[in-house]
């Protein structure tokens, strides 16, 4: 402990007129159990007053924190400084859009990216408030949360070279949501609507194995499997006989 | 400046904003929610263990309905919560749940046949039964009679909220997010609209409605030392008591989680617990069994908090750098639960603590988690004194907790109040016109302006963020689990000191954009007056129930306090006023809620004596007449037939 | 709760397996199961190949013999060259749609640019720190499998071109036998191509390991071989080929040939 850590981090606040991108140098001593969230605060609170970033839950599960943090992205709220160098780099997700700071607009690529996978359960059934709910297998369920469990970090997106050079793709967590719904027996989807949505180049060709998505995701989530499994099962679409 | 019209304004994305929400656009109603930050990201998200309904298709919930629910409920409540809303909840809650599963929450369910699980500290097999396999399943929680709560893993908030927020876009439901509402625009006890400011880039605009909603979820911020989001500041709650008219009811009632882990106040659910999970002190000895023969660790989250706070008392608790605290054992449980079902808890453990669950104990200590309290609203969901405004959520006390919630009850309630408020809501926006009073709201944005204005020319003025660690600790030494006459003045004394001060704060840079310390300094006042009204509150009510625990008034006082504390802050006063109401109607009559000790003075007059005078006393506080009479709701005496 | 849920009105299914948007997406895996099989397809054929020519290190004679079996006792080799000049090039047309440098995903890869440089709003890394992400194992390996597919491109078309020449002319160093011997071979390399053999052998089977353990993960990582098999396989199929590549580019260059006779 004792150890005296710089941070370099990235500052422009685009609504300030002939404001520059620039890095600037803090320093900050580092106590037992401190993590970026924490540093960030005392440092807004200290030195900075203007310093832009986002933290909602502080506890890993909200996704509002991503940045890269030498040269990494994760999430600043469950990284520990003990974990780091003397010295800390601190950018914005490079991909989204800036509001300044350390901040980015995640929401507004999200929210896109449910429209356009249509992140919803299709179906004809209306709901009946009287009648027992559809049954479900236990194993299916769990499937489904383990999909379900992206946090909308961005960091999958972040990481992707593929992505940064072709921005229509639909990304790691994009190909991920639409693989939640495909296992969904609930979504009447048909075969022919999910080959149409994800066979393309925006959907899960675009994916050319870069694997830093699985490499960064907080979550862990198994994103390869998910896309293999995609694959195959467009795969089985397109072998199939033509009705 | 910028006026934006809508038919309904719904503030705040979390569940309880987002379920409104649709029921307008199911109506096709124009709707426009705001948020502070992305609608997922709102504190629903992080809600982990569960919740309540009485479905009944797991074998320790077999034989459950909406009656058992309520009765528990109730008496959770401490016997503080509006009988008639706690049914309406009871009632729905199964529907609301199995319409989440339609709309795509992937619920736990059901597996037949028999399965190993830990039952008061005993590894114990139970069967499940084949016929309900695939159905959603439930698991334990504290205060219940059955198990009722059911769950996702540990991610319930995170998947209904992410299916409820799929739902929004599906009805493409227009979301303006990172724009916090500042101020309400109303005028002859109408509410048109709210002043909101831009957290893009700082521009202050107005929006106006025929309804506006509050869901804007808790204020446990203002504690600092909370398992709650940092967003959670109480800026909805604010809204309300700004207008003048609109009480806030029931400040005191503050829950704290006996699972907050130390240091970092994060919580770990009640799941763990309810999954076989076990407290121990200093010499892993296993303590709740002494206090709790009955329910041990799974009594109501207030009696195991305050069991807690005993026991360290006593000096069994674990001395730490952090603070005391004690144990929650979980190695029982075995890698295979505690890396599926319990996954968000054990990554928590390992990332931020460096604990491993699996092999070590992690440290606890009961945290400020909740607010039972909130904008005062009737059964409808519409507030006391405005109309047009509604509430709904954690931020309103709609009032199906009283003193003290159960554990999943308030994720439950976010949907079903969402579902019920939510259709009252559409009903009153489709037969109201907008009032588009465009001075109205230039006046109203100009108030804020120049108060902005204020704080960034202000040169020698109070910091923020010393105000705002000043609150913190006030509340924190003063109004905690315990509380006593002595402490709670000082906090009193102290809050109204610190209300003064931030009529003159200052802040440091006038950056445009988002400017975070200037959108802490437009919260300060708004924190520091709460704080004032939970202290306040809690001297006043000399008694013990629910959350609120006075060390000089153990006894828990029907005779007196059988009442909910409506405290508004009239403009331009220097101190809030303090009135009370009766807490609604009454068909359980108040009695021992079979755990938690603790004397009870009786009432003073008969139930039903009690229930005549609940409309009057309501109305006289302002109450706007609900859709239906009073008490409707409420099937009589319909509890008897439950053993 | 009825809802107009169609964003893709294409999809209707009215419109069945001939409608636009089916034919297009039928395409899309198509090109990619095309690269990848030809991938997969050369990768196989690039494994035997180097381990028969690496029959050199037994001497001349074993090659030759090897040689001569496949060229005139089964007569494969001539056709096998044919199939593989012609899946090469498949391969290499539907293999460099990815390459961002095909001309539509040029132009956006300008637009980003520009757009970067116009909008404040938008921003670049700095590349300084840029380092860490583009160090990226499996990004950089996809730079590199970029990389030496371009080297494979120039100098196994050479190679290729040379092998068929010989087919149909007989080179006549020894003037005995039509086709390839192992004189023919050697020579060859010892001429100073070894040097473009060396470097052919560098970039395809650093380009192959490559492509087999993407392959893998993209179309197996849900199965019993996952990713961290796929990259254990990615090694041994590297160190292996590129010591034995090695082995036989030195051995037919001469100086140990017959090393292991
Ligand atoms: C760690 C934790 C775990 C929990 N676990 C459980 C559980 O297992 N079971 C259970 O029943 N309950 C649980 N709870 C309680 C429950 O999660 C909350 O009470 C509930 O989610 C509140 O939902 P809400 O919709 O009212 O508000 P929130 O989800 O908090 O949403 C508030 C919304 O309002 C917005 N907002 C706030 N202020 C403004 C403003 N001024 N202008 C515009 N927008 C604004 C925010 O951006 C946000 O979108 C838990 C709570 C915590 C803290
Ligand atoms: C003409 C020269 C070649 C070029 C330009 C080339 C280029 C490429 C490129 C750019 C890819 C990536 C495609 C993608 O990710 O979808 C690729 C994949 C691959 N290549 Fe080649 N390649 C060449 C020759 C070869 C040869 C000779 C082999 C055999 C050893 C080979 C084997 C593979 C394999 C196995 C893949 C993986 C396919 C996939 O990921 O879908 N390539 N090639
Ligand atoms: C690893 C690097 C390689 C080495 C060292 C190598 C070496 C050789 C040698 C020595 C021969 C004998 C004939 C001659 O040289 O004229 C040969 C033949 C041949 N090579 Fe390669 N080669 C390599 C890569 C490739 C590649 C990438 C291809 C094409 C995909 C290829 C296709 C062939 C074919 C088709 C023949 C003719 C085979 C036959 O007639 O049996 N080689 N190679
Ligand atoms: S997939 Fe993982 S990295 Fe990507 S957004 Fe979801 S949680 Fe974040
Ligand atoms: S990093 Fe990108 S290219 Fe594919 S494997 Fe992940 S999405
Ligand atoms: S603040 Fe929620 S994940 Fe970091």
């Amino acid at each position: 402990m004792g150890r005296t850590l710089t941070f370099k981090i990235f500052r422009y606040n685009p609504t300030k007129e002939n404001d520059q991108p620039r890095i600037d140098t803090y320093e900050i001593e580092e106590t037992k159990r401190l993590n970026v969230f924490t540093a960030l605060n005392i440092l807004r609170e200290t030195q900075a007053p203007d310093l832009m970033f986002d933290f909602v839950c502080r506890a890993g599960i909200c996704g509002s924190c991503s940045m890269m943090i030498n040269g990494r992205p994760t999430l600043a709220c469950r990284t520990l400084t003990s974990d780091l160098p003397d010295t800390i780099e601190l950018y914005p997700l490079p991909f989204f859009k800036l509001l300044g700071d350390l901040s980015v607009d995640t929401g507004v690529w999200f929210h896109e990216m449910a429209e356009k996978v249509e992140s919803w359960i299709h179906t004809q059934k209306e709901f009946d408030p009287t009648a027992e709910e559809e049954r479900m297998d236990n194993a299916t369920a769990n499937k489904i949360y383990e999909a379900e469990r992206c946090i909308e970090c961005g960091c999958c997106l972040a990481g992707c070279a593929t992505i940064q050079i072709y921005p229509d793709f639909l990304g790691a967590t994009g190909l991920n949501r639409i693989g939640r719904f495909l296992i969904d027996p609930r979504d009447e989807r048909g075969d022919q609507e999910w080959f149409e949505l994800v066979s393309t180049d925006e959907g899960v060709f675009g994916c050319i194995g870069m694997m830093a998505c699985d490499d960064v995701c907080p979550k862990d989530l198994p994103l390869l499997e998910v896309f293999s499994f995609i694959r195959r099962k467009l795969s089985g679409i397109a072998l199939a006989k033509d009705k | 400046m910028k006026v934006i019209t809508t038919d309904v304004l719904v503030i705040g994305a979390g569940l309880a904003g987002e379920r409104a929400a649709i029921a307008s656009a199911e109506k096709d109603l124009d709707v426009i929610i705001l948020s502070l930050v992305p609608p997922r990201r709102s504190h629903s998200a992080a809600a982990q263990g569960g919740m309540q309904a009485s479905l009944g298709n797991s074998v320790k919930g077999k034989g459950d309905n909406p009656t058992i629910h309520w009765l528990d409920t109730v008496k959770g409540s401490d016997w503080g919560a509006d009988q008639e809303v706690a049914r309406i909840f009871a009632d729905n809650a199964p529907i609301s749940m199995r319409e989440m599963a339609h709309f795509g929450v992937p619920w736990n369910r059901v597996e037949g046949g028999p399965r190993d699980v830990y039952i008061k500290g005993k590894k114990t097999t139970i069967v499940e039964d084949e016929a309900k396999e695939g159905l959603i399943t439930a698991r334990d929680f504290g205060g219940t009679a059955k198990w009722r709560t059911c769950y996702t893993a540990d991610g319930t908030g995170h998947t209904v909220l992410y299916t409820m927020d799929n739902l929004v876009v599906q009805h493409g439901i227009t979301v303006h997010d990172r724009m916090e509402a500042i101020r309400l625009i109303h005028k002859d006890g109408k509410c048109v609209g709210a002043v909101v400011r831009s957290l893009r880039d700082g521009e202050i605009l107005a929006y106006m409605s025929k309804a506006t909603v509050i869901a804007t979820g808790g204020y446990g911020r203002i504690y600092g030392e909370s398992t709650n989001a940092v967003i959670n500041e109480g800026t909805g709650s604010w809204l309300a008591l700004q207008t003048g008219v609109v009480p806030l009811a029931n400040m005191e009632a503050v829950q704290f989680h006996p699972t907050g882990i130390v240091p970092t106040d994060i919580l770990v659910t009640e799941g763990c617990r309810g999954d076989g999970g076990l407290l121990l002190d200093v010499d892993e000895y296993r303590f709740m069994p002494d206090y709790e023969p009955d329910k041990q660790e799974l009594a109501s989250r207030d009696v195991v908090s305050r069991r807690m706070k005993e026991h360290m008392l006593k000096g069994k608790g674990v001395q730490s750098p952090y603070g005391e605290h004690l144990w929650l054992d979980l190695r029982h449980l075995g890698e295979e639960h505690l890396t599926t079902k319990l996954r968000e808890v054990y990554d928590i453990c390992m990332y931020f603590i460096g604990v491993n669950p699996i092999k070590e104990l992690i440290p606890v200590r009961p945290t400020q988690h909740y607010s039972m309290g909130g904008i005062r609203v009737n059964k409808d969901g519409h507030a006391y004194n405005m109309e047009g405004l509604f509430a709904l959520g954690e931020v309103a006390c709609w009032d199906m907790h009283g003193f003290n919630r159960l554990g999943g009850n308030s994720l439950a309630e976010t949907v079903v109040a969402g579902m019920v408020v939510g259709e009252k809501i559409a009903d009153y926006a489709s037969k109201t016109k907008l009032l588009a009073d465009v001075s109205l709201a230039e006046n109203t944005v100009q108030i804020e302006k120049d108060k902005i204005a204020n704080m960034l020319n202000n040169t020698n003025g109070e910091n923020v963020y010393k105000l705002r660690d000043e609150i913190s600790d006030l509340l924190i030494k003063n109004v905690h689990i315990f509380r006593t006459g002595e402490g709670l003045e000082k906090a009193v004394d102290g809050l109204r000191g610190i209300v003064k001060r931030t009529e003159n704060v200052q802040v440091k840079t006038d950056a445009p954009g988002m400017n975070p310390e200037l959108s802490q300094a437009i919260r300060i006042e708004g924190m520091a007056k709460q704080a004032l009204l939970i202290a306040e509150g809690a001297l006043r009510r000399t008694e013990s129930r629910g959350a609120h625990t006075r060390e000089d008034y153990p006894a828990r006082d029907d005779a007196n306090w059988l009442n909910r504390t409506l405290a508004r802050w009239p403009e331009s006063q220097e101190n809030p006023v303090f009135t009370y109401e009766p807490v609604g109607v009454l068909d359980l009559p108040p009695g021992n809620r079979g755990y938690g000790g603790g004397q009870q003075i009786d009432m003073k007059e008969s139930v039903e004596e009690y229930n005549t005078n609940v409309d009057s006393g309501q109305r006289a506080e302002g109450r706007i007449d609900p859709s239906e009479e009073t008490g409707k709701r409420l099937p009589k005496e319909a509890w008897k037939e439950v053993k | 709760m009825p809802l107009n849920t169609e964003l893709y009105p294409e999809a209707e299914s009215r419109h069945g397996r001939s409608s636009e948007a089916y034919r297009k997406a039928k395409k899309a895996i198509r090109n990619e199961w095309i690269s990848g099989l030809t991938g997969a397809f050369l990768a196989l054929f690039i494994c035997g190949h180097l381990v028969i020519e690496s029959s050199i290190l037994f001497g001349k004679d074993v090659y030759q013999t090897i040689a001569h079996f496949m060229e005139h006792t089964v007569p494969m080799a001539q056709p096998l060259i044919f199939i593989i000049t012609f899946v090469f090039f498949v391969h290499f047309v539907w293999a460099s749609r990815k390459i961002p440098g095909k001309l539509h995903e040029r132009k956006r890869m300008m637009e980003l640019g520009l757009k970067l440089k116009k909008s404040k709003k938008q921003w670049n890394q700095d590349p300084k720190s840029d380092i860490k992400l583009r160090n990226h194992f499996e990004t950089s390996l996809w730079i590199w499998q970029v990389r030496t597919g371009m080297i494979v491109l120039a100098t196994g078309a050479f190679h290729l071109f040379l092998v068929m020449w010989n087919i149909f002319t007989d080179m006549g160093v020894k003037g005995q036998e039509i086709g390839l011997t192992a004189e023919v071979a050697t020579n060859r390399v010892e001429s100073g191509l070894w040097i473009l053999y060396a470097i052919l052998m560098l970039a395809v089977v650093a380009h192959m390991a490559i492509g087999v353990y993407r392959l893998i993960v993209k179309w197996l990582a849900d199965t019993w071989f996952v990713r961290n098999y796929a990259k254990a396989f990615f090694y041994l199929l590297f160190w292996f080929y590129v010591i034995l590549g090695a082995a036989a580019v030195i051995g037919l260059a001469g100086p140990w040939e017959g090393a292991l006779s």
